[in-house]
């Protein structure tokens, strides 16, 4: 039957598991989160459009489940916001290209991040979605999606390349900026 | 000279540009080296990321859930869009900016991963629970799908409010006995259809442990006529199971004599679920708990 959601449900999962291993860094939390997803989503089945996407649908469940558990248990530490790449002069673009990053590393990078950053990589460069697709996911429009993404992979790589030199260099550069009290560094 | 901006040279990283900007981009960073850098810092950020955290990911995990979700009772799909009546077009998405449901889904999962002390398989061990069950009920003898009140009064003490179960809205004379039905709950795993007395089938749909420290078990009863009812009951003492909400099942069903498969079972009524939201204090039991609390009496 067609308008069975069970079936895609069971179709999408694997990028699902994929999507979700991304935010938590970890299978157990993952596969919670997946459980978590699934089980909300059975319970509003009824609430779903047959014909419309159900990873879109799906995706903004597992987000909001995501953003929920990270306001909630605040495991963040200070995330340092970059405003342009620019504040990245000390990187080698060849070494940047050359390199192959790691699962450990990527992990890394990801968990330095917002939630909402995370969320932003996990939809479009982990999953894969299109700008626009995640825009829908979303409900955001494109051209913000493009900027937040655009800073979330410009922190990502600060993250994973960004040593001492990089960071120090960065907080000068943001010394004239507003902290806000989670002390992120905001423009 | 007017430069690419940074969504620019992402999106080329990414290929979402069109071909005219694409060019116009190419170009003024084939003379850039510091945009050059931008864009290798966005590829090497990029949908690659997808293959590095696949990685990480067991070839073929565990196909638990994907049963679990097949097997769900689900509302259909469409049906509360459906049901508005005041003609506004429907939010293509709807769910997820509710709050989250607490006890409104009737399904066993498995349970929560991180806080298993095992990456087994934790549901729809059928063997295990039955297994289990099999012991709990002793010199019932139960051989799983075919299990009767060993008389019309039922087992001592399984009585439900000292109350005969049946499906008043029919008026039919085919009714549930109180004691078919604690029997049943007693004993018999989520899933798992067992034959009571009067021509009944009793199916545990899951187990939960309600607020007040209560354990329910969401039922679904068939009788060979047609008739069904969902509910559920909570364990008030020794092989005694008090109903808190009952409620006939609507539209068709399988057929009652061969008991039900869970992909068939259909939703409980909206009383039915109201109840088990009112009540569940922790998520339903996976399998093996749910054996392990019979194999210790409930306890």
């Amino acid at each position: 039957m067609d308008d069975d959601i069970r079936p895609l449900m069971v179709k999408f999962l694997p990028r699902l598991r994929k999507f979700s291993y991304a935010l938590t860094g970890n299978a157990d939390q993952g596969d919670d989160l997946v459980q978590e997803t699934c089980m909300r989503a059975l319970a509003r089945a009824d609430q779903w459009q047959p014909g419309t996407r159900l990873d879109s649908w799906m995706y903004r469940i597992a987000q909001n489940l995501w953003l929920d558990r990270m306001r909630a248990t605040k495991v963040r530490g200070t995330v340092i916001d970059v405003d342009s790449l620019a504040d990245l002069s000390g990187c080698d673009g060849r070494q940047v290209t050359e390199s192959r990053l790691t699962l450990a590393e990527v992990q890394r990078g990801i968990s330095k991040l917002s939630a909402e950053q995370q969320v932003l990589i996990a939809l479009v460069c982990v999953d894969g979605l299109s700008y626009k697709e995640a825009a829908e996911v979303l409900e955001l429009p494109l051209g913000t999606v493009m900027s937040r993404l655009s800073r979330a992979r410009r922190n990502l790589h600060l993250g994973l390349h960004g040593d001492d030199q990089d960071a120090a260099g960065n907080d000068n550069k943001n010394a004239g900026r507003e902290t806000g009290a989670d002390g992120r560094t905001r423009r | 000279m007017k430069e690419p901006t940074d969504e620019q040279l992402m999106s080329s990283a990414d290929g979402e540009l069109d071909a005219e900007t694409e060019r116009w981009v190419a170009s003024v960073v084939a003379q850039r080296p510091d945009l050059a850098h931008k864009v290798a810092i966005y590829r090497a950020t990029g949908r690659g990321l997808g293959d590095i955290v696949g990685q990480g990911l067991a070839d073929k995990p565990d196909d638990t859930l994907e049963r679990h979700i097949l097997a769900h009772p689900i509302a259909r799909p469409g049906a509360a869009a459906a049901d508005r009546t005041n003609g506004a077009a429907a939010p293509k998405i709807a769910a997820a900016a509710e709050p989250p449901a607490r006890g409104g889904t009737v399904v066993q999962f498995p349970g929560r991963a991180s806080a298993r002390s095992s990456r087994r398989p934790a549901t729809l061990n059928l063997a295990l629970a039955a297994g289990v069950a099999a012991l709990v009920a002793g010199a019932l003898a139960m051989t799983m799908l075919e299990w009767r009140s060993a008389s019309p009064g039922g087992t001592p003490g399984t009585t439900v409010a000292g109350k005969t179960i049946g499906n008043r809205e029919t008026g039919k004379a085919t009714s549930l006995s109180v004691a078919a039905l604690a029997g049943a709950l007693e004993i018999a795993p989520s899933n798992k259809a067992m034959a009571v007395a009067g021509g009944w089938t009793v199916e545990p749909v899951l187990t939960f442990a309600a607020r007040d420290g209560r354990y329910c078990r969401e039922y679904l009863a068939v009788h060979a006529s047609g008739n069904a009812l969902s509910g559920v009951a909570c364990r008030a003492g020794s092989a005694n199971w008090q109903t808190t909400a009952q409620a006939p099942v609507e539209g068709s069903l399988p057929d009652a004599g061969a008991g039900t498969k869970p992909a068939d079972r259909p939703s409980p009524p909206p009383a039915v679920e109201d109840e088990i939201r009112r009540l569940q204090g922790q998520d339903a039991l996976d399998g093996r708990s749910e054996a392990e609390l019979m194999s210790r009496g409930w306890k």
